[in-house]
């Protein structure tokens, strides 16, 4: 590369990245399958960042292992005047950003901005919001999937649910909450209670090639309904914790 | 023309008056005793920290695959998070020593040779601060990166020695059994003795510092980040294989046609880690202070009943926060130094507010107090 950044400091240009020896035994604690719950868990907190229009923290535990982790930063700002041409709606976009480590190539990371945004472009009232724009931004702090490297479906799943109560704190007026539903390596985000699909996404090497795309949409329906179900839970234990603090106030 | 024009009292909210007019809120609130942050004056905000179990050498860490983090903290300090991930590379030193023609990288000797500070190793940091836009990176994102590079390097926190590697062989016997052979470990091992003193490697480390909700100066939020991340860096055991300890290959050079130059892979050991020895007497953290005078026409009608109290002209301020704090403060002061005031780093700033001798003595003294508290948290 002759082109260097001048603007970071980057080191020496003669640096290799350490390499870590793939060969050898690696110590992986036996993972107990009756200890783990066979179902995914949810740690939801909104509104972390304070310069944002609304914000959520998502800390999803994967349903095979303990180490199965995707720590996820979603913010939201907007909506801002934009300039130029006048647009009679909103426009969206979607930016993802690893903080920690940088495992995923960006053409990967291409596609799943054109996806989310391609989902939440159909389910945010964006005539609502003439001449403005509406920036998400997605901070992957730590996302790990035993042997893989990065598992981008976890991923993405948990981009979806983080982008919903991102808009939700920044009071944005979206037609229904979404919510993704994941099995195998698909997901499906739904909205109105699984009647409707707003975004499918196929993974890769599926193992399930051959089975009925029906089925699989069932299987992520249920997936769906539970984060929901999560989500909405949250967002109702914030409001009542609010009522309450409102409540006592007003007493005093 | 007689009518009379009746003035209507505006009032804000406290978040828009800090913006529309931030010195008028801050003297405001000077004059109840206290900050627009409504911390007392000499308040710091609370530090939480956490290494995230990001780390793929820390003791709980969640993942150890695909994970080559060696360091990491989150830190917490009222709104402010920042998360700091430090990873590592492998780079050849040169031995100009044993191999007199040998071309020297520039990129190298300029890394070292910075400043007359041979013997101090560094970190690269590469600072982000989100603020909901995209593109290159800010004048404050490179300040800080530059000013926290040129602070490690200079506090001499980490040595050179530290940084380098201690590079093991491995040796695959007839039973197709490898094991790895570590100069250390054991001194009297022929082969690993050959082997050693022909190339020398060390680490090189990289910081990335993302701050998120950004209420004020970074500088100090940053730099205790980092310190508290190279102070859980585990550095992995590195290894070469047998087999290519004795691999001489020609690499076309520029101006030469051919040099025989050996190259050899380094491994790192996933399951074997060190700590980072840091320059235990150079640990310093930072603070920051600014300096305001008191606008006496800013200030709230007094009560007649009370006391007529000779109010200073200007106050110290420490740990700035917030809108109204930051934008009417011209005179800072940061310091980084340890609990027994060892000073490492020193800025002041005098735009606007005269700053005194006192108030230096006192924002040093308060640092130390600030260094102590927070090298507890280590």
């Amino acid at each position: 590369m002759n082109i260097s950044d001048r603007r970071r400091i980057l080191g020496p240009s003669n640096a290799k990245l350490l390499t870590f020896d793939k060969s050898g035994p690696v110590e992986i604690e036996p993972i107990s399958s009756s200890s783990v719950p066979n179902s995914t868990s949810m740690y939801i907190e909104n509104g972390l960042i304070c310069n944002a229009n609304g914000s959520s923290y998502l800390e999803v535990t994967g349903s095979t292992s303990e180490a199965d982790r995707t720590l996820m930063l979603t913010s939201v700002y907007g909506p801002r005047p934009s300039r130029g041409a006048f647009n009679a709606k909103a426009t969206l976009s979607v930016q993802f950003k690893e903080v920690t480590l940088e495992k995923i190539p960006a053409g990967e990371l291409k596609e799943l901005c054109n996806f989310l945004s391609n989902v939440f472009n159909a389910v945010i009232n964006l005539e609502r919001y003439p001449k403005s724009g509406i920036d998400v931004f997605l901070s992957l702090i730590h996302s790990s999937n035993g042997s893989q490297l990065y598992e981008l479906e976890s991923i993405i799943s948990t981009c979806v649910n983080g982008i919903t109560l991102a808009l939700i704190d920044a009071g944005i007026e979206i037609f229904d909450t979404v919510s993704a539903g994941i099995y195998e390596k698909h997901i499906v985000a739904f909205v109105k209670n699984g009647t409707e699909i707003v975004g499918f996404w196929k993974g890769k090497d599926s193992a399930s090639e051959s089975e009925d795309i029906l089925s699989i949409i069932e299987q992520c329906k249920l997936d769906y309904l539970k984060n929901r179900k999560a989500m909405v839970e949250y967002l109702v234990r914030c409001n009542d914790k609010e009522d309450h603090l409102q409540h006592e106030v007003t007493k005093q | 023309m007689k009518e009379a024009i009746e003035i209507q009292p505006m009032t804000f909210h406290p978040e828009v008056l800090a913006r529309i007019a931030p010195d008028l809120s801050m003297q405001r609130h000077l004059s109840l005793g206290l900050r627009p942050s409504l911390r007392a004056l000499e308040e710091f905000r609370n530090v939480e920290i956490s290494d995230g179990q990001l780390s793929c050498g820390s003791q709980n860490s969640v993942n150890r695959t695909g994970n080559n983090i060696l360091g990491s903290n989150v830190l917490k300090s009222g709104k402010t998070m920042v998360i700091t991930s430090i990873t590592g590379g492998v780079v050849e030193e040169n031995m100009s020593v044993h191999n007199p023609d040998e071309e020297e990288s520039p990129e190298l000797e300029q890394a070292v040779g910075a400043g007359g500070v041979e013997d101090h190793g560094c970190v690269y940091p590469v600072v982000e601060v989100e603020r909901g836009r995209v593109g290159a990176p800010t004048d404050e994102e490179m300040n800080l990166s530059q000013r926290i590079y040129n602070s490690v390097l200079h506090t001499g926190l980490i040595s050179k020695k530290a940084l380098e590697v201690s590079v093991g062989v491995r040796s695959t016997n007839s039973d197709g059994q490898s094991s790895v052979l570590y100069p250390d470990a054991d001194p009297s091992n022929a082969l690993a003795q050959n082997f050693k003193p022909r190339r020398k490697w060390s680490y090189v480390l990289y910081a990335k510092i993302q701050v998120f909700s950004r209420d004020g100066p970074l500088f100090e939020l940053c730099w205790n980040s980092l310190l508290y991340a190279l102070a859980n860096t585990q550095l992995p055991r590195a290894f070469v294989d047998e087999r290519t300890t004795d691999l001489k290959i020609p690499v076309s050079m520029r101006g030469r046609s051919a040099a025989i130059r050996e190259t050899f892979d380094i491994l790192c050991d996933p399951n074997e880690f060190q700590p980072l020895m840091l320059s235990k007497d150079r640990l310093a953290f930072a603070s920051n202070f600014a300096v305001v005078d008191i606008d006496p026409e800013a200030q709230l009608p007094k009560d007649d009943d009370d006391m007529q109290v000779d109010s200073p002209k200007s106050v110290l301020l420490a740990d700035i926060q917030g809108e109204a704090e930051e934008a009417s403060v011209f005179s800072t002061l940061s310091a980084v130094t340890d609990a027994k005031g060892n000073l490492k780093h020193f800025k002041a700033v005098g735009g606007g507010s005269k700053i005194t001798m006192e108030m230096i003595k006192r924002s040093i003294a308060l640092a130390k107090l600030r260094a102590s508290d927070l090298n507890k948290k280590l």
